[in-house]
């Protein structure tokens, strides 16, 4: 009875996990870390980073922040 | 950034500038992607650089020039520059090109740099560089005994008289 419950309630909690992770976007990147090296002072340099969607639903409202 | 949704398995372009200042040495600087789902995402990226003076005589390979520069008047056609790299060190250097703006430049380089000797970097614009003007970078890796990258900035404008040239 005891090993029914526990059965139980593990697959309940599996469930839920597996739910909570159905439909959901998650973004990846090409590379997180983009390392320029040697460069002149008062310099614009630019490098182009790839977003991909690997998640399994739309990925929305992507903005970008600088400090 | 060209796109602000993203469709299962699709990607989309981030293209991220970044100013080196006046003060030398090592600086890092982030950039933040938020995304939203039932709540906000971020993810944040890291940029490096070594800043050195536009004249380096702390390393052993010597660039010149320190920046190349399309800039035209209105109506003429950028040309193709040159970059040189001249190996004042005593080991040999394998040069790789590792990132450049392939939409709007073509680049063609040797492989070997030897002690002693010289190498010639061409850089060629594209028929499609913009009008209003473009700020890239190219990056080379030089390989010895230990790996060392290098950016130069690439520059064009457009001006409608010599003295607007910049």
């Amino acid at each position: 009875m005891k090993l029914k419950s526990l059965f139980l309630i593990v697959s309940f909690l599996f469930f839920s996990f597996s739910l909570s992770q159905a439909g959901a976007p998650k973004i990846d990147f090409s590379e997180r870390v983009w390392d320029f090296g040697r460069t002149p002072q008062k310099s614009t340099l630019t490098h182009i980073f790839w977003i991909k969607n690997v998640g399994s639903d739309t990925l929305k409202g992507i903005s970008v922040k600088t400090p | 950034m060209k796109k602000t949704e993203l469709a299962i398995g699709d990607s989309t372009e981030l293209l991220v500038s970044y100013h080196s200042g006046i003060a030398p040495g090592r600086v890092n600087k982030y950039a933040t992607i938020s995304y939203e789902d039932t709540t906000t995402h971020t993810q944040r990226i890291t940029l490096h650089a070594q800043v050195v003076p536009k004249v380096d005589t702390t390393f052993k390979v010597e660039l010149s020039p320190s920046t190349l520069d399309f800039s035209v008047i209105k109506g003429e056609k950028p040309k193709e520059k040159k970059l040189y790299l001249k190996n004042e060190d005593k080991e040999k250097y394998n040069v790789s090109l590792v990132d450049y703006p392939k939409e709007y430049f073509k680049i063609s380089l040797g492989k070997n740099l030897k002690p002693g000797k010289s190498m010639k970097v061409k850089v060629k614009p594209k028929k499609n560089l913009p009008e209003e003007g473009l700020k890239r970078s190219l990056t080379l890796e030089l390989e010895g005994e230990e790996k060392t990258k290098i950016t130069v900035p690439l520059v064009y404008n457009t001006a409608a008289t010599t003295s607007q040239k910049k």
